[in-house]
């Protein structure tokens, strides 16, 4: 895969984030947050993380962009406060360049991981090895559920 | 060699980005968007870990948990920011804290 598309693709996610955090109108906010979900997607399919990218997808470019709209549209919130724009603006720069001089410092010193299984699915892989952090997962998903199902039911009104 | 170095590199300005605009935003909506931003920058990073040639599957297991956390702890807490916004009509943190007492 070209470096060129990469660094594209990872810039994009950038911009897109951040223009998810800087602006104040709630709609604009929400579909920035969702291109960044849809470029850090594109960049799990190019190297080959085609499962991961799929439940991505399904999940926060999906279900949690419409539980984020539902509860704008149930709270009322038009305008999100982000208090001065100025100094948040200076602090998110401040940030991009540090991050940046770590990035390439980090990516120097961290090795890369030794592949374990090269071939097979993803999902065959958790099944056969790891198959009670899946049960621990589908627990946790469930308790979220129904801690949300608990929290808008309208019987503890 | 590049390729993971930006890629580390994006995912470094992500954790922070979302890091600065937890600590900084007004509004507990903007502070879940922050997670999320947050939860992306994590994901890319262990994603990141695992190109090496091929695909490693445990690095990619632990983004595929790391999804569903992440997910389930947005989740709860929008439902957690409806109730809040019923019982004290604002968003705000720092209001809410005035208003507590």
């Amino acid at each position: 895969m070209p470096v060129e598309i990469t660094l594209l693709l990872c810039l994009l996610l950038i911009i897109t984030s951040t223009l998810s955090l800087i602006f104040k109108t709630t709609s604009l906010s929400l579909i920035m947050l969702f291109y960044s979900s849809v470029a850090l997607n594109i960049i799990f399919t190019i190297y080959g993380a085609t499962t991961i990218a799929l439940i991505h997808l399904i999940v926060f470019a999906g279900a949690i962009s419409v539980i984020l709209l539902t509860t704008v549209v149930i709270t009322g919130e038009a305008n999100l406060t982000i208090g001065e724009p100025k100094r948040y603006i200076f602090i998110i720069i401040i940030v991009s360049l540090l991050a940046s001089v770590l990035g390439i410092q980090l990516s120097e010193i961290i090795e890369p991981a030794i592949e374990l299984v090269p071939t097979g699915e993803l999902l065959g892989f958790v099944w056969t090895y790891r198959p009670w952090d899946l049960l621990i997962l589908i627990i946790i998903l469930a308790a979220s559920m129904v801690t949300v199902l608990n929290l808008l039911s309208r019987t503890r009104e | 060699m590049y390729e993971q170095m930006i890629l580390y590199t994006t995912s470094i300005a992500l954790i922070f980005l979302g890091l600065a605009s937890l600590s900084y935003s007004r509004n507990l909506i903007k502070t879940m968007m922050s997670f999320q931003v947050l939860v992306f920058g994590i994901n890319l990073a262990l994603f990141t870990n695992s190109i090496n040639g091929g695909l490693d599957f445990l690095a990619s297991t632990l983004v595929l948990f790391s999804v569903i956390i992440g997910a389930s702890v947005e989740s709860v807490g929008l439902a957690l920011i409806i109730q809040i916004y019923k019982k004290y009509g604002t968003l705000d943190p720092y209001r809410l804290r005035r208003l507590r007492h």
